[in-house]
């Protein structure tokens, strides 16, 4: 047809409503939205907006009501548990709350080495190895395999969490808030990380934030999310520079000014 | 001129722990309640599957010569009516007693566990499991176990049907530990990558409730063994003359007349065996906690030795016009060796009426701690080491609790960085802020409810009366953190502690809440003391900056002689190292590394590890706080190597 390549991830027309015993509420409008490889794809707005819905409806972790959701040509709305196995070598996700995101009852080497023992296929000196593989690609030492995700600081289980998002060598990972309950400071060591992990390993991120300083450090194009729908999508400089939506306008404005003169 | 990089964090290598099965029943084995109800219960196994190795002797014999003796040489415990011994019969009796709670405790968890881990995580099963679990707790048991011995006569078949009556306890213990874990990030990170739901259940979600069903278990455990005790007291489910404890408690109550003595041994051992099953279903909870938990390892032990919390020197007069004074407080955490432990160091800073002082610095600096320590609210074990805390002129620091609590909410107000855990979720939000009103003021209850609506005024909430009607969880989280400075305001106080008031809401709502904060401040002359890591809030809101580093205070000056001319190495790297200045294409400047736990501290300067400008002499010495300019200090050696480098540019 055309030599324009098939999109790693495309959303069309996603819907999600969530019901409880009285009510429905429609979380998702509708949206598409696309990333091709080697892209990172923001997706903002404020709480509420249906911006982490999108991310749990791409991991199967809500069920869709309307539209489809293609990974790297195939259908994943409708994926069985048995072929998630499958789907979870290619696809990853790393979650908000460094406190949360790793089991407190496992060593930080178990809870690396999971994502390969559920694939069944690799034996246990090849599953040490790539752990302390991914150990050093996030700036973790190789004795951390041995300790408890108590014995490290929110910033550090961050980089674990990445770390395991790595372990299968995925094509995409879905990033819902990894940095928001981070310390600035923290956070900056932790964007840089995955952006020198996009870089060396051609990643393609779904990178889910409400904060627009944030977004635009790591992604390449933008989509502003408001009570389930679309509102802007674009290259990030454009949307930026050049912000269409009104919404937008308003995200940039009420954004942390730069108080602080330009440093000369 | 400095690009930093992320490097690996420079921690010790020897922390590990004593983890998996032999570490934990060594440290289980430590505790003195733990290890003796363990060498009870091992006796009590023994005694179940060998008697004979305990009892030598026939528990049937007779000694027609000692009938109904105390203890004597030749039995220890004493015989009953036909002059059998009553140790030996203890011992016999054992192996029933055992019997009837593995078969009521395998069957209780062989029901409950898979049922609850079941319905936590998937709602289908939870609706049919709780309704049967309902309709089993409607059954009278006792009326079930009657029914079941007098068709069978058979006191395991009864323990059985124990353990199922008692299952739907258990299952509602194991659903509601379950049910947060369930909610956690790690498991969908499990779900994301295809483990299955049986897997989940046994890999990351039961090793987080196994406490509570191990309790749980341990109480049922006593259940059965005091139901069966006292089933066979009624005479039911007995097998003469082989032995039981019932047995013998129903034996010793029919010579209770002719000698007390009998019932002591008899009713004894069950109660001790309840206490040591009790006992060790806890010490195990504890231990297996503990293989995971924060702490314990052995260079937290070793370097906490070596610290020694320096004495106090008088503390120094503060300013008149601060309201609020901090000299050289230092406040300790109990080590795990039983020493005390470091966590702020000599901290030291006034805030005036109507000023709002900002105390920046990464998590686990000690700013919170400092926080809770002017609150009088610092957690268990936590002290004061040295120095003092001064309120309008007055040192509080000794004051008692009571009087310290009188400070609270009419001089002090605080208000948290999750302002919906402040909140009840079971009432209004009216009524939680009339409620403070009427604590710090003795108003009557339609007096504190108008001043409640004047107080959401005041926080800029339109339509008061409305949103006084509502629920916590009717209500935004910006909205929720309004509401808790209201209830801060409620007593008027002179000083209100925010710790991280807008790190938790979303960037636009930040803007709002760091306004209303600042109006506050000025129309009430409020005095605020922001806690914070982000200095665009401290910039916004507050006129001085104390920073604070790993314990201890680094720089102290003008918020906008910090912002342009930074004379610490830390501040200047926290002011770096922000991801709201970054620049399209380059990388963002970072200061590489953690900051250390209180236990890795050294005596000498505590940023040596992260600092891009290390000499020698900072790790010589203890590092004092040098003046750097008018109202500003700094404590860093090499100052001038900052003024002359100026902010990297």
């Amino acid at each position: 047809m055309t030599d324009v390549p098939e999109p790693l991830l495309q959303v069309d027309e996603l819907r999600v409503t969530y019901r409880s015993q009285h009510r429905h509420v429609e979380a998702i409008k509708g949206v598409s939205l696309r990333v091709d490889a080697g892209e990172v794809l923001g997706l903002v707005g404020a709480s509420g907006s249906g911006k982490s819905t999108i991310g749990n409806a791409i991991l199967g972790l809500v069920p869709v009501t309307g539209g489809t959701i293609r990974f790297a040509g195939q259908d994943i709305v409708e994926v069985r548990p048995r072929e998630r196995k499958v789907l979870a070598r290619s696809l990853q996700a790393i979650f908000q709350n460094p406190y949360g995101s790793l089991n407190p009852t496992k060593t930080i080497g178990s809870t690396l080495a999971e994502p390969m023992r559920v694939q069944r296929q690799f034996d246990r000196a090849s599953i040490d190895q790539r752990v302390r593989e991914v150990l050093n690609k996030v700036g973790m030492p190789d004795d951390a395999a041995k300790r408890f995700p108590s014995e490290f600081s929110g910033g550090q289980r961050q980089r674990i969490a990445i770390a395991r998002a790595l372990m299968l060598s995925p094509k995409l990972i879905i990033c819902d808030e990894p940095v928001s309950s981070l310390d600035l400071s923290i956070q900056a060591q932790v964007l840089n990380l995955l952006r020198d992990l996009k870089a060396e390993l051609g990643l393609s991120m779904l990178f889910i934030s409400h904060d627009l300083a944030v977004v635009r450090y790591i992604a390449d194009s933008i989509v502003v999310l408001r009570h389930g729908e679309i509102v802007e999508q674009g290259l990030a400089s454009r949307v930026y520079e050049d912000p269409h939506a009104e919404y937008t306008r308003t995200l940039l404005a009420v954004a942390p000014q730069r108080r602080r003169a330009q440093p000369g | 001129m400095t690009v930093l990089i992320p490097s690996p964090a420079a921690t010790d290598a020897d922390g590990g722990r004593q983890s998996g099965a032999p570490g934990r029943i060594r440290r289980l084995l430590t505790r003195p309640l733990g290890a003796a109800s363990v060498v009870y219960l091992l006796l009590f196994v023994v005694a179940a599957i060998a008697p004979g190795l305990l009892a030598p002797g026939n528990p049937q014999a007779p000694d027609f010569a000692h009938v109904l003796s105390t203890p004597t040489a030749g039995h220890i415990l004493g015989t009953d009516s036909l002059g059998r011994d009553i140790y030996t019969r203890i011992i016999y009796g054992a192996g029933q007693s055992l019997a009837g709670i593995l078969m009521a405790g395998i069957v209780a968890a062989a029901i409950g566990i898979p049922c609850g881990l079941a319905s936590s995580l998937s709602r289908r099963v939870d609706a049919v499991v709780s309704r049967a679990s309902d309709l089993v707790l409607s059954i009278p048991s006792i009326i079930v176990l009657l029914m079941v011995l007098a068709f069978s006569n058979n006191l395991n078949l009864a323990m059985a049907a124990l353990g199922l009556l008692t299952a739907p306890g258990l299952i509602r213990v194991t659903r509601s530990a379950a049910l947060p874990v369930v909610e956690e990030p790690y498991v969908a990170a499990a779900k994301v990558f295809g483990l299955g739901r049986v897997a989940i259940a046994i890999r990351h979600v039961l090793p987080r409730v196994i406490g509570p069903i191990l309790v749980n278990l341990s109480l049922i455990a006593t259940h059965a063994l005091i139901i069966a005790a006292g089933l066979n007291y009624l005479d039911l489910g007995l097998h003469p003359p082989t032995p039981s404890w019932g047995g013998l408690l129903h034996d010793s109550a029919q010579v209770l007349d002719q000698q007390a003595w009998t019932i002591v041994p008899s009713g004894g051992v069950i109660a001790l065996t309840v206490i040591a099953i009790v006992l060790l279903g806890d010490a195990v909870r504890d231990v297996t906690a503990e293989s995971w938990g924060p702490g314990h390892t052995r260079a937290i032990r070793r370097r906490a030795r070596r610290m020694v919390v320096r004495p106090a020197e008088p503390p120094a007069e503060p300013v008149l016009d601060a309201v609020l004074a901090l000299r050289d407080l230092s406040i300790t955490f109990p080590a795990p060796d039983g020493g005390q432990l470091p966590v702020v160091q000599d901290v030291s800073f006034d805030i005036k009426r109507g000023e709002a002082v900002g105390i920046v610095g990464e998590s686990g600096c000690g700013k919170t701690i400092t926080g809770l320590a002017v609150l009088g609210m610092l957690p268990p074990g936590a002290q004061i080491a040295g120095g003092s805390i001064w309120v309008n002129g007055r040192d509080v620091t000794g004051l008692p609790a009571r009087e310290r609590a009188g400070l609270r909410g009419k001089t002090i107000a605080f208000i948290s960085q999750e302002p919906m855990v402040a909140l009840d979720p079971l009432f209004t939000v009216g009524y939680q802020i009339a409620e403070a009103v009427r604590v710090h003021t003795g108003l009557g209850r339609a007096a504190a409810w108008r001043r409640a609506e004047e107080l959401l005024t005041q926080v800029r909430i339109n339509e008061p009366d409305r949103v006084a009607k509502s629920y916590p969880h009717e209500i935004s989280g910006g909205m929720a953190q309004r509401v808790a400075i209201a209830i801060a305001l409620a007593g008027n106080p002179e000083i209100l502690i925010a710790d991280e008031p807008t790190t938790a809401l979303d960037v636009s709502v930040q803007g709002e809440i760091i306004e209303l904060l600042s109006s506050l401040q000025d129309e009430k002359g409020l005095a605020i003391m922001l806690i914070s890591h982000d200095w665009e809030v401290v910039s916004e809101l507050c006129t001085r900056a104390v920073v604070m580093y790993a314990g201890q205070v680094v720089e102290r000056a003008r918020v906008e002689d910090a912002l342009d001319d930074p004379r610490h190495p830390y501040t200047e790297g926290l002011l770096a190292a922000n991801p709201h200045l970054v620049v399209p294409g380059e990388p963002l400047r970072t200061i590489p590394g953690n900051v250390p736990p209180p236990s890795d501290w050294p005596e000498s300067c505590h940023f040596q590890d992260r600092c891009a400008y290390v000499r020698a002499d900072c790790r010589a010495q203890p590092i004092p706080m040098v003046s750097t300019g008018p109202e500003r200090s700094s404590r860093c050696l090499y100052v001038e190597l900052l003024e002359s480098t100026g902010v990297a540019s």
